[in-house]
């Protein structure tokens, strides 16, 4: 058991926390043909446009209601009457996810009210499903957005029960898998012979050359999301999911398979005895092969990763596979992990302490100790400057490296390419250090 | 909202003159629901002041104003690092119940005590601005409690668009800082640079310029600046209004106040470069300042050509569309110009009429102004224009990657500084390296089963 500690600070400082509406819109993005919409000020939108464009280096669809002034003192339907009317008619999108925000939220506003209030006002738009996320600036942060956004988008397509169709899984996507992730699990479980329905899949951003778009190209169909009821099991990988899994398995009785995160030997293991068992098939020869390396891999690395000291920060999903595989499989040191809000059973993990709050809390909570390798997003980086210490990127936002989205990092093949990163940037550090000419040799 | 009516009555704006009573009373132009793609006033605000860079800058508010925005300028600068940590109250919904006016206040004092700084900007946003948190007193009784300038910006996002918190930036730094400090002493010689944020280190490309012509620069607003040199900005001879309208009314202010004149300029390009050091010499009205800067555009031109002469070899006749606002839109159109490049199009979003008027002398028979570059319209005109290169911002970054378009960065994300006579230089190796990259030949190619 971790010590928990929640940061008791008035002012959050080089802040690590992602607003609800930006996690919200990162799920819908994994919708295909979607448009999400923000309702608030314009600023809201243009803020996290521009966040999530320099993370993915993608254009990235989203639009706002631009309350002015005047609207958000009066209140009244038209803003986001008449951006929906704008959206679908320019963009043609399938699907809008229309998030709130800080100021519609605070102004009192029924956007619920006000989306079935325009559908019953305009027949002609009633093609595009339209879906509201609750989404209020000031509660939770990013990993609770995303959270309600995959839920919410469930609970308003997904109607009736409907025959089960024995070779379909569903499988719950974590925002902290990139696109080779979702790439690797897919080939996973189609090699024993069943048909995934991934959702959200954010592949759709993962950077497809050629012609621009101003709605997402990619991500999961509508019509795939209407069939989940049909799955026979539902597999979650990540906390953020867990709730969707929930829902699908008390409303429609599919059974949930939860994994924290899919980094590590272990974690892999146990799905694949899982998909061993529902199938009755071996996994692929490559499969088995890559379990060896995985393991050369970790072997080559322990050099470097044994005994080191880790500090890892980040939204929840990112914290679980990452504290296990370095402690539990690697033989690290981890004081302390960072997140920016409290996700359930986070003090389990085995780390010295959680601390709920902002980058400068890892500066007030080290207590002096030598850290040697900084594990987060780009921002941790004025973290690792003044304790200069290597920094390793994992994370929302990454706006200082390229191709972050296409690296994988969970089952054996990604967790291969995750050691060998780490302990590469340990190598660095260790060969420059050997080079150094102590003071007294100097004197001499 | 009758402060922010003065606003909208700029008197020297170009924009203003053109417009009819009733387009005046408007404003200026609104974000268009389910259409709008640009920053709110509280992130204008924040580009004009965060340069500022020994003050703290503190967001009171909900996450995502600061938490999705902190240090996202390529603003750089040699006097401190206060400038890049990310404050913020970070509202909770308990503080949107009952005000959050006391943790504001805690804020303020906490980091004020942490890192020592010598001013905080406290910008309001829209959630407190909704709930009536009174920024401005908190930030008074802070101030005289800590003993330490607390500025307070107010800068809700909704009541417009960037240009406009560009223009409440400018509006509180003459109420609260202009004038509140004395300089160790004073010269014939010391000017202003109004509209300069020193992105990529554009700022220091200039410098050495000033310093051989004995002319100081006494505050740049905002780019590598400290707060004591922006509280000392009056006592200067000249302005000079770089980026052109978003700090316009500070200059008409600061004359009217304090009778310093001013110009409208740019660093782009060796020509303009030439001109803005012109009218330095001019406005200062030395005979023989006006001699030695004479003499020193004379060698600095002629250095620069010369080095110049290989780029413009490769660059010659190559065709560029240029997206970029305000007064880029006309400065980088003569700055790319003179590598021997041809410009098809420019934008004319943000630009004024006299803005308009220099791109056309420019432009000639070849360009266009473009008033609505969206991104389908970009899309035409590479084809239509058959364009070798986009010059814009990031927002249009993949609209001509994906088109398989070379693209150079243009603003505030670039890292490489493109201003002076030096920046021509750097301006012209970018622009060779991404016009001459093979990826582009490649993307072109077709994959082996496509041919099967």
């Amino acid at each position: 058991m971790a010590e928990l500690i929640r940061s008791s600070k008035a002012c959050s400082v080089y802040p690590l926390k992602m607003s609800q509406p930006l996690g919200a819109v990162y799920a819908i993005l994994g919708v295909k043909n979607s448009m999400p919409i923000m309702h608030g000020s314009q600023g809201c939108a243009a803020f996290a446009k521009t966040f999530l464009t320099r993370h993915f280096w993608e254009n990235i669809p989203m639009q706002t209601t631009a309350l002015s002034e005047i609207v958000t003192i009066m209140g009244g339907d038209e803003n986001l009457h008449t951006a929906l009317k704008n959206v679908i008619e320019k963009n043609k999108p399938e699907f809008v996810g229309v998030v709130s925000t800080g100021v519609s939220e605070t102004r009192g506003d029924d956007t619920e009210g006000s989306i079935k209030m325009f559908r019953e006002l305009y027949d002609e738009y009633s093609h595009t499903k339209i879906v509201f996320v609750s989404t209020p600036d000031y509660v939770g942060s990013f990993h609770e957005g995303y959270s309600k956004a995959v839920s919410s988008i469930l609970r308003s397509l997904l109607r009736a029960p409907m025959k089960k169709s024995p070779n379909q899984i569903n499988l719950l996507i974590s925002y902290s898998m990139t696109a080779k992730d979702i790439d690797a699990i897919e080939e996973l479980i189609k090699s024993f012979g069943f048909k995934p329905v991934i959702f959200p899949d954010m592949r759709s951003l993962d950077g497809q050359a050629k012609a621009f778009s101003s709605i997402t190209k990619y991500g999961t169909d509508i019509r795939d999301i209407e069939m989940m009821p049909a799955s026979t099991i539902t597999i979650a990988i990540g906390e953020s999911v867990r709730e969707a899994g929930e829902y699908l398995e008390k409303k429609f009785m599919i059974p949930m398979f939860y994994y924290d995160s899919l980094i590590g030997l272990e974690n892999f293991d146990s799905l694949i005895s899982l998909l061993i068992n529902l199938s009755g098939k071996e996994p692929p020869e490559s499969v088995k092969r890559w379990r060896d390396r995985l393991l050369d891999a970790m072997v080559d690395s322990h050099f470097y990763l044994t005994g080191k000291k880790v500090v890892v920060a980040g939204e929840p999903d990112f914290l679980w596979g990452m504290a296990n595989f370095l402690t539990k499989e690697m033989g690290a040191e981890v004081p302390l992990i960072v997140s920016p809000t409290y996700a359930d059973g986070l003090e389990n993990l085995p780390v010295g302490k959680v601390i709920i709050g902002d980058l400068e809390d890892i500066l007030l909570h080290i207590d002096g100790s030598d850290i040697d390798l900084l594990i987060g997003n780009t921002n941790l980086r004025h973290i690792a400057k003044e304790i200069k210490a290597p920094h390793y990127r994992v994370g929302i936002p990454i706006f200082d490296r390229l191709g972050h989205f296409l690296k994988g990092y969970i089952g054996y093949e990604g967790t291969a390419n995750l050691v060998f990163e780490l302990a590469n940037l340990l190598m660095e550090r260790d060969e420059e250090a050997s080079y150094h000419i102590p003071e007294h040799i100097k004197r001499r | 909202m009758k402060r922010l009516e003065e606003f909208f009555f700029e008197p020297n704006c170009g924009h203003n003159k053109l417009k009819s009573e009733k387009e005046k009373k408007q404003g200026c132009s609104k974000p268009k629901p389910g259409g709008a793609s640009g920053g709110c006033a509280f992130d204008g605000a924040q580009i004009a002041l965060v340069p500022i860079s020994d003050a703290l800058h503190l967001v009171h508010g909900p996450i995502p104003c600061a938490g999705n925005s902190w240090d996202n300028r390529g603003t750089r600068s040699s006097f401190s690092t206060n400038y890049r940590i990310g404050l913020t109250t970070d509202m909770s919904e308990m503080d949107v119940v009952h005000g959050g006016e006391k943790k504001l206040y805690r804020a303020i004092k906490e980091v004020v005590e942490r890192y020592k700084p010598s001013a905080v900007f406290v910008y309001q946003t829209c959630v407190p601005a909704m709930i009536g948190d009174d920024v401005v007193s908190v930030c008074k009784k802070a101030s005289e409690d800590l003993g330490v300038p607390i500025i307070p910006v107010e800068s809700p996002g909704f009541v417009g668009s960037k240009n406009l918190g560009n223009k409440l930036a400018g509006d509180a730094l003459f109420r609260y800082v202009i004038g509140t400090q004395e300089p160790e002493y004073t010269t014939d010689y010391d000017v202003n640079l109004l509209g300069e944020y020193n992105i990529a280190g554009e700022l220091w490309q200039v410098k050495p310029l000033f310093k051989e012509l004995g002319i100081r620069i006494l505050a740049c607003i905002s780019g590598d600046v400290t707060y004591r040199q922006v509280a000392c900005a009056h006592r200067a001879r000249v302005n000079m209004v770089v980026c052109s309208k978003t700090m316009l009314n500070l200059a008409r202010k600061m004359e009217e106040k304090y009778g310093i004149p001013y110009f409208e300029g740019s660093f782009y390009g060796i020509k303009d470069t030439s001109d803005a050091l012109r009218n330095f010499a001019r406005l200062l009205g030395s005979e023989e300042l006006i001699e030695r800067t004479e003499r020193l555009i004379e060698r600095e031109e002629k250095r620069i050509k010369e080095k110049l002469q290989p780029y413009i070899e490769k660059l010659r006749g190559k065709r560029v569309l240029i997206n970029t606002g305000g007064v880029k839109s006309w400065s980088m159109v003569s700055q790319v110009q003179e590598l021997g490049m041809v410009v098809v199009g420019t934008s004319g979003k943000k630009s004024t009429s006299g803005d308009k008027e220099r791109m056309i002398e420019l432009l000639g028979d070849e360009g266009k102004i473009v008033d609505d570059p969206n991104p389908k319209e970009l899309v035409r005109m590479f084809k239509e224009y058959d364009v070798d290169l986009l010059m814009a911002g990031g927002r249009s970054k993949f609209v001509a990657l994906k088109e398989g378009i070379p693209f150079l960065d243009t603003n505030q994300e670039r890292i490489k500084p493109y201003a002076g006579y030096d920046g021509m230089l750097i301006l012209a190796q970018e622009l060779v390296r991404t016009l001459y990259s093979p990826v582009f030949k490649l993307y072109r190619r077709k994959a082996p089963w496509q041919s099967l």
